[in-house]
């Protein structure tokens, strides 16, 4: 029986471990927000600046790619930290 | 033992194929019943048939199936339909086939059979149980009462189990109150019940032919609500994220019990209340409504807002609704837990990157039918569906795209199963899926966060140095 094959594999198996524990998110979304607040703030800060545009362009480029992964890494683990689960 | 543990794992019943032979079916005349015993209990809101059987094989070749009569009108109520050898611990397999007889009397009947692995032998006497739930409930008799008064149900019964076999011996037992009336006079004496402490018989009854009939009504006290959920909507979302199984239902019930004659009465009812302690009625003062064990963040709310009159208690939330639900009136609200995933969730040995979860059909008030019930398993975004089981037959069963917080790709694969007239013994079943999802898939929610935040500030970069100077 298909449902019995599917219900003995649940059973032989062991349980699942989290990815990154709940109780420990919160932590690493705040400095998560932090990181990324800094990195970003850093890119516009770059793009404000009276350097030539190649240079400008690449040290922006690289400091919105850094800071984009860390917001996108903290909005996970900030939402759900404050029960929003993604 | 048996059956209250291991039910889920028969081939209970299969769908009925809604097409009803508009010939006269009967079975082949291959048995006779020995000894058939029914036992039919009321002490819940719905009705369980206990069938004893003690069958001989008569006919001159090796037979495989067994007919059990079924009024038409029952079989979409049929919840459960199973079997077992008495002597062994195993199952054996049940459906449920097209196929209608009319009686004398114009009762029609449909079959359930027991279909056996091995055929059994001519001369060969099996030894079986058989178990019908049924999501019927006696109607209240009176239909109106008096907030004081004791509530009564009608049930309709027969005196003999309408097999199409011969019976040697027969008896039909109504049990579960504490005390029965029979409504309907018998037309012998030999057809009358006998009321015995908490139970009512029919018989026994000695050589009975195929499809004999005698209807009866007998009624009994309930002094309890008759809790009937008109809707379930049940989502179960999983999250490896957050690593947790969140649930949330949505209840439409109503009390099918007697309606109040004199209109309801808010001094009355406290008057009562005070008087009886809270106890008794067939009102729903208090809902138990179970959760899952090791759940967390519990809340209730209904269409005005957050229920605070909530309380609770282990693994069980008792709910006070706005008012107290009498005979006839319905009452709606939702409720919502959490557990974390290792509850439920277990990895695969089968396949890389797959995950297998079992989760409860239904939790909720004990002692409860449910007429249409819609389960839905939504698993994480980039999640792919491997296989799917369920405990029991479905109506339908969909798989959809939900959209939630932060899907920016395809959304969640739900898996909707919908089913109708459930009875709440049925919920420790498990719904079982199986799933893919590898790194690659759980990390992409984050980079389509990633690419939308990358985007808006390099669109921000070229408008930080684009130059709009007229010189």
């Amino acid at each position: 029986m298909a449902y019995e094959n599917l219900y003995n594999e649940y059973n032989n198996n062991p349980e699942i471990e989290a990815f990154i524990p709940l109780a420990q998110q919160p932590r690493f979304g705040i400095i998560a927000t932090i990181l990324s607040l800094l990195f970003i703030s850093g890119a516009l800060m770059t793009a404000y600046s009276k350097k030539s545009i190649v240079p400008k362009f690449l040290i922006y480029t690289f400091l919105s790619a850094i800071g984009s992964i860390l917001f996108a890494i903290a909005a996970i683990f900030v939402s759900d930290s404050v029960g929003v689960y993604v | 033992m048996l059956f209250t543990r291991f039910w889920f794992l028969t081939a209970i019943v299969t769908l009925i194929k809604f097409v009803v032979s508009e010939d006269d079916f009967i079975p082949p005349n291959s048995w006779e019943n020995k000894e058939f015993k029914k036992t039919i209990e009321v002490s819940n809101s719905f009705t369980t048939e206990n069938l004893e059987l003690t069958i001989i094989n008569i006919d001159s070749e090796p037979v495989t199936q067994y007919f059990l009569p079924i009024p038409t009108e029952l079989l979409p109520k049929i919840s459960m339909f199973t079997a077992a050898y008495m002597s062994e611990e195993s199952f054996i397999q049940c459906m449920l086939v097209p196929g209608v007889h009319t009686l004398a009397d114009g009762t029609q009947v449909s079959y359930g059979v027991i279909q056996f692995e091995a055929p059994v032998a001519p001369g060969e006497e099996i030894a079986l149980l058989a178990k019908i739930h049924l999501a019927v409930t006696g109607t209240p008799f009176p239909e109106e009462i008096g907030m004081d008064d004791t509530q009564s149900l009608a049930l309709e019964v027969n005196r003999y189990p309408i097999s199409p076999y011969l019976s040697k011996t027969v008896s039909v037992d109504v049990a579960g109150a504490e005390d029965f009336i029979e409504l309907t006079p018998a037309q012998s004496d030999d057809e009358a019940g006998i009321l015995l402490t908490g139970q009512f018989k029919y018989g026994p009854f000695h050589n009975v032919p195929p499809f004999t009939s005698s209807w009866a009504k007998v009624s009994y006290p309930v002094d309890y609500p008759l809790i009937t959920v008109t809707d379930l909507k049940r989502d179960i979302w999983i999250s490896h994220w957050g690593h947790t199984a969140e649930f949330q239902e949505y209840y439409e019930i109503k009390n099918q019990g007697a309606k109040l004659k004199n209109g309801f009465s808010r001094v009355e009812f406290m008057k009562r209340v005070q008087r009886t302690e809270g106890k008794g009625g067939n009102f729903i003062g208090v809902l138990g409504l179970a959760m899952t064990e090791n759940s967390t963040d519990p809340y209730v709310t209904d269409k005005v807002g957050k229920v605070s009159s909530v309380m609770r208690e282990e693994d069980k939330l008792l709910l006070k609704p706005r008012f107290p639900v009498f005979g006839g009136w319905a009452y709606n609200f939702t409720v919502g837990w959490t557990n974390t995933l290792e509850d439920f969730l277990h990895t695969s040995n089968t396949e890389q990157d797959a995950f297998v979860i079992a989760l409860p059909v239904l939790n909720g008030p004990p002692d409860t039918i449910y007429r249409n019930a819609e389960v839905s398993v939504i698993l994480p975004e980039g999640a792919e569906v491997i296989d799917v089981g369920s405990p029991l037959p479905f109506a339908n069963a969909t798989v959809t795209r939900e959209y939630s917080y932060f899907d920016l790709a395809d959304g969640h694969a739900k898996l909707t199963f919908y089913y109708s007239n459930l009875i709440s013994e049925l919920g420790s079943g498990e719904l079982v899926v199986k799933y893919k999802l590898n790194a690659n898939s759980l990390y992409q929610k984050a980079l389509y966060i990633s690419y939308y935040v990358f985007g808006a500030l390099m669109t921000v970069f070229v408008l930080i140095n684009l130059n709009l100077n007229i010189k």
